[in-house]
């Protein structure tokens, strides 16, 4: 797969949001936050990925529950990500493992359910235009990743994943390590285009860091480093 | 053929000799080794035992005492949940919404806590917040990997600074700890307000192993404690 196969996000409409939630509260909740935001709209809601894919197949980003009916749903996810569909990850299992397998798996981003208030507006955005966005707790299960094939980060890239972490303010985290608050977001942002390179390849994956390098977080030589590293890593079970 | 006779008898003699003055040594020597060995095996067994025993009782006790909070968390969840479905409670009223913010940030910490027996440093740091939170505060206590064997002291250095931090707290307090074999770092952040540095500052360095980072921006008041190997 590649990623010319995600659908292109059309400037001036509004980025069309399926949610996949199996408490219809949590649905109307997430509801709530998206429509304080005039550039997104809700097409379709439902608790089977499938069925609310049918219901609004254009839609630019999915949001889903990672535990459908008692069940983890990785496995749809990876299926979701490798036919080119953005999914944001949002799940009360914030334990790191279960991130870190969410990443690998292919979806964009990831949000811990009580993140949801605060970064959920930012985070579909940013999904919808194939730009990262890392919420604290993922940042804190990509500094703390323990498996021996985990993406080599740089020093500075891991002291901001972790004050980002732990302060949940950029601004605090630029006063700490004496930069800019958008040279902070930049070192978080490497920080999660080099998990791109982790599992099995996802067209989600291939678009993230194409947009990465049009953008000039990443140039194309480093990545070209970082293909040689990771050439021997296996797929994360 | 005399002589033959003479050196046969003499050998005799001598392995009879050999044999009576070593016979006993050899003996003792292979009982007592045997002992030993014996000895040192029951010995690593009942270490064993014990410290599977002392595990089970840890374990045990923290599954007791999470039972416990369990209940007394819903117990509070259940109670403004019930006012809400009632009406007796007006979600807009701040004092409900403060209920609920603690109610569903102490059992955001019950489901995190997913180790059977918790490390001596988590287990000081959660008591320290169940104290906070006792007295009214929401707490996130978020762990990353689980930190090694730690000497006293240095668990001391990386808790004491954040113990003192969390009892000065106000509206909220986010603790997190970030572990790896080679490296502990422990943070505590609480929003800012008028009146002194916290009384956790500053904290003397105990031989440089332990790192105390202290600061506040009048937005935020930041802790941080870290060790590396």
């Amino acid at each position: 797969m590649d990623a010319d196969e995600l659908a292109p996000v059309t400037p001036g409409r509004p980025v069309g949001v399926a949610i996949v939630d199996d408490h219809p509260v949590v649905i109307d909740g997430v509801r709530a936050w998206l429509a304080t935001e005039p550039r997104l709209t809700v097409l379709a809601t439902g608790d089977d990925p499938d069925e609310v894919l049918r219901a609004a197949p254009q839609a630019d980003v999915i949001l889903l529950d990672l535990r459908l009916h008692g069940r983890l749903v990785l496995d749809k996810l990876a299926e979701l990500s490798s036919a080119g569909r953005r999914v944001v990850v949002y799940s009360e299992h914030s334990d790191p493992a279960t991130m870190l397998a969410a990443l690998d798996a292919g979806a964009v981003a990831f949000l811990a359910k009580h993140e949801g208030r605060e970064h959920c507006v930012a985070t579909v955005l940013d999904a919808a235009s194939d730009r990262p966005y890392v919420a604290p707790a993922l940042a804190g299960a990509m500094v703390g990743d323990p498996r021996p094939d985990r993406p080599v980060l740089s020093d500075k890239e891991r002291e901001a994943l972790l004050l980002w972490f732990q302060s949940m303010s950029k601004a605090s985290v630029a006063r700490r390590m004496r930069i800019s608050e958008h040279t902070v977001k930049q070192y978080v942002d490497r920080a999660r285009i080099k998990y791109t390179r982790a599992g099995r390849p996802a067209a989600t994956k291939a678009a993230l860091l194409a947009r990465a390098i049009e953008d000039g977080l990443v140039r194309p030589e480093e990545i070209g480093i970082y293909r040689s590293r990771a050439s021997t890593d296996r797929p994360t079970p | 053929m005399l002589h033959g006779a003479t050196h046969a008898a003499d050998l005799a003699r001598a392995t009879m000799a050999l044999y009576g003055t070593s016979s006993l040594p050899v003996a003792v020597f292979a009982g007592a080794a045997a002992l030993a060995a014996l000895s040192r095996q029951r010995a690593a067994t009942a270490a064993t035992t014990n410290a599977m025993v002392a595990e089970r009782e840890a374990a045990e006790r923290a599954r007791h005492e999470r039972g416990e909070r369990l209940n007394l968390v819903s117990r509070a969840a259940s109670e403004v949940l019930t006012e809400l479905a009632r009406g007796q409670a007006d979600p807009a009223d701040p004092e409900v919404q403060r209920r609920c913010v603690r109610a569903a940030a102490r059992l955001r910490r019950l489901i995190a806590e997913s180790d059977d027996v918790p490390h001596p440093l988590l287990h000081e740091l959660r008591a320290a917040a169940d104290l906070a939170e006792r007295n009214g505060l929401p707490i996130d206590l978020v762990t990353i990997g689980s930190p090694p064997p730690l000497p006293v002291r240095i668990r001391r250095s990386l808790a004491d600074p954040l113990t003192a931090g969390l009892a000065d707290a106000r509206d909220w307090a986010r603790l997190t700890v970030v572990s790896s074999p080679d490296e502990v770092v422990v943070s505590l952040v609480t929003p800012d307000r008028e009146g002194p540095d916290d009384p956790g500052h500053p904290v003397q360095d105990d031989d440089g192993q332990v790192e105390h980072l202290y600061e506040r921006d009048g937005k935020i008041r930041w802790t941080q404690t870290s060790w590396h190997r």
